[in-house]
């Protein structure tokens, strides 16, 4: 279904290509927010859709269509941080996180406790090995199931699960304990 | 039971965990030791942090479309001809500033190119024309007038577009 949608948005098929994105923009949103500051989610989210279709010639088929957007995805996220750092903006992305909650057109978490935790997670998440981070994301984020996860991977299935527990472990080592509980 | 199988089991636990508060929305901790306990928090903490990842109102159709104006210039640009694509202002592919800047470029780039390749041919006609002679002069005179005259001819052009 997917290959199809993929072959007629490249001839041209207006409707092939928003199918593709109403199928993926779900998972490609979600992943964005656990990484990027709530007030950019939506501009890289449409980079990455916007860089999606500039390369949709590129896609041969020989991985799956998902995992091609993935490595999109990765790579906007890291231009996003090359151009902030670049900017040198790091320095300012509690302060400009906390501004965002008061902008009304911006999702917010429910409180103010969430917002802190998700800033939490999103920074240890940053500062954890990147193959950490992917298991993660591809688990909450993507929803995928730990078999499809171990496809995906080309890892069998104990051999990711048990990639999942380090990645879990050293995330807790990053953010700590949780305050709340 | 050793160490290994310790850390199967934890491991197992941990998996089960995440199955069943993705899958089913059940916060309820197993009961374990401190390893499991916090790797229960993180998993718990990060599948609320998902939850909150709901697009925001209108989001997705400010995205569809934009996109969807890329998508339509993208594919009027894919049936222009590469010399229309190079200097119609208009073109496709050519609204964005970086678009017109890139644009710039490759006009420029390509009026050099075409001088060069006049150059060659025109200066070895000329002779020593390289060398500052009175007959060097000669060679590049008409060059410099097929530049100027390019340049000015180019410039009509465009503003007729």
């Amino acid at each position: 279904m997917i290959a199809e949608w993929v072959r007629q948005a490249i001839d041209g098929d207006q409707q092939a290509f928003t199918q593709i994105y109403e199928h993926f923009l779900p998972s490609v949103h979600k992943r964005v927010w656990y990484v990027i500051p709530t007030q950019d989610v939506e501009d890289v989210t449409q980079e990455i859709f916007i860089a999606m279709m500039r390369s949709l010639h590129s896609f041969r088929g020989d991985a799956k269509f998902s995992t091609w957007l993935r490595v999109i995805t990765n790579r906007q996220v890291a231009n996003y941080y090359r151009k902030r750092s670049r900017a040198d903006h790091d320095k300012n992305v509690a302060l400009e996180d906390a501004e965002s909650m008061n902008a009304p057109e911006l999702s917010q978490p429910a409180n103010p406790v969430d917002y802190d935790d998700i800033m939490l997670l999103r920074n240890g998440l940053r500062n954890i090995p990147e193959h950490y981070q992917e298991i993660l994301l591809m688990r909450f984020a993507e929803g995928m199931r730990f078999q499809d996860i171990a496809n995906d991977l080309n890892k069998n299935l104990d051999a990711a699960k048990s990639l999942f527990r380090r990645a879990v472990e050293a995330l807790r080592d990053e953010i700590g304990e949780d305050p709340h509980v | 039971m050793s160490s290994k199988d310790d850390k199967r089991e934890i491991t197992e636990k941990i998996a089960q965990f995440a199955d069943q508060v993705i899958e089913d929305g059940k916060l309820d901790p197993q009961p374990g030791d401190r390893a499991l306990q916090g790797a229960q928090q993180v998993i718990v903490r990060l599948h609320k942090a998902g939850e909150q990842a709901v697009p925001q109102a209108g989001m997705a159709d400010r995205i569809r479309r934009n996109l969807m104006h890329a998508y339509n210039e993208e594919q009027a640009r894919k049936k222009e001809s590469w010399i229309n694509r190079l200097f119609n202002p208009g073109g496709g592919g050519w609204q964005t500033q970086a678009g017109r800047q890139r644009r710039f470029v490759t006009q420029m780039a390509f009026i050099a190119l075409v001088i060069l390749l006049v150059a060659g041919p025109l200066v070895s006609a000329g002779g020593d024309g390289l060398q500052g002679t009175a007959a060097g002069g000669e060679g590049w005179t008409p060059l410099l007038v097929l530049a100027g005259l390019a340049g000015i001819g180019y410039f009509i052009w465009r503003g007729k577009k």
